[in-house]
């Protein structure tokens, strides 16, 4: 079969050929019997591709979509204006469980040195500068 | 609602009117990503990350094209990609037979594929992905060769010399089935 001439029966399903090829087209058609076949095996190929157009996703497709959608909207607000606002939301928790740590610090300690004072309730005796003088000298003496 | 408002409606918040979109679209995405891939778990994966890509860009979209053929341009470009993923993980796991193509028939389960539109999404999957990519736009999903060659970026030319050739090698691949489809 001519290749040239073939090359236009493809073609002209798909684009619109110049009068001069139409005619050599439609006179090639008319003299030749192989090429008529060809038309119809053409032609019935494309009728059976496009028909077999019925493809579609498995029943819930949208809802996947809409799924995956919602958890990038929720990133995106973290990610974006809110960013500083989580940041002291964070910080307001580990604020809060130091001042409670520290509370029971301080009723631990009181609890331990049995009186309400400022230097029982931070742990640190009441010494005055010769009293660290007497227990330095102990400490020497000792050695 | 038109496509303008939904997408307005979406940027506005509106997550319902992104579900109307993907309604409304569902079918033509699928016959894109199925056309190209077969119907299989990859083809469902790729046509939600379509519709994610879009809900991603509708800030950016103008709609100098419809979204149908923004959303077909998007599943055509993830179908490629999921093609080459495809060729690197079988040159690394299996031998091509010998003649360089795979059978139409499916040997293990020892039936010839009976239904007319299971030959034809199989030959299609035999054909290169840049044939491949040509007939599922313009036969399957039905675009003219103009928008096809704008969907792939390529020039009208290049579209229908390889939309010729597509048809051949398409044609040589149902040539055993074409008797019962004339």
């Amino acid at each position: 079969m001519d290749q040239e001439i073939l090359e236009l029966l493809y073609r002209s399903f798909d684009d619109e050929l110049t009068e001069a090829d139409q005619e050599r087209l439609m006179h090639a058609l008319e003299a030749s019997e192989e090429l008529r076949k060809e038309k119809a095996e053409i032609s019935a190929m494309r009728g059976t591709v496009a028909k077999s157009n019925a493809a579609s996703f498995d029943a819930g497709f949208a809802d996947r979509v809409m799924q995956q959608i919602q958890p990038q909207k929720a990133a995106q607000t973290i990610n974006g204006d809110d960013f500083f606002g989580s940041l002291q939301w964070a910080f307001r928790r580990i604020a809060i469980a130091g001042a409670v740590a520290a509370g029971l610090l301080l009723a631990a300690n009181l609890y331990q040195a049995q009186e309400m004072s400022l230097d029982s309730a931070l742990a640190m005796p009441e010494l005055s500068l010769e009293d660290t003088w007497v227990l330095s000298d102990l400490a020497e003496s000792d050695e | 609602m038109s496509d303008e408002q939904l997408i307005k409606s979406c940027l506005e918040g509106n997550q319902n009117a992104f579900r109307e979109l993907i309604k409304k679209y569902e079918s033509r995405v699928a016959a894109t990503v199925i056309g190209m891939l077969g119907k299989c778990p990859e083809a469902d994966d790729v046509g939600q990350e379509t519709f994610l890509r879009f809900y991603r860009s509708l800030s950016k979209f103008r709609g100098d094209s419809s979204v149908a053929t923004y959303l077909t341009r998007i599943a055509i470009n993830l179908s490629l990609n999921e093609l080459k993923r495809r060729q690197r993980r079988a040159k690394l796991f299996f031998r091509q037979p010998e003649n360089g193509k795979f059978d139409i028939v499916d040997e293990s389960d020892d039936r010839a594929y009976s239904d007319e539109k299971e030959v034809v999404q199989k030959a299609i999957q035999e054909l290169a992905p840049n044939y491949r990519s040509i007939i599922v736009l313009r036969l399957l999903d039905g675009y003219s060769t103009e928008e096809a060659a704008a969907i792939l970026g390529i020039p009208l030319g290049t579209a229908l010399s390889r939309l010729s050739r597509a048809q051949k090698k398409l044609k040589e691949i149902l040539s055993p089935y074409l008797g019962e489809m004339v």
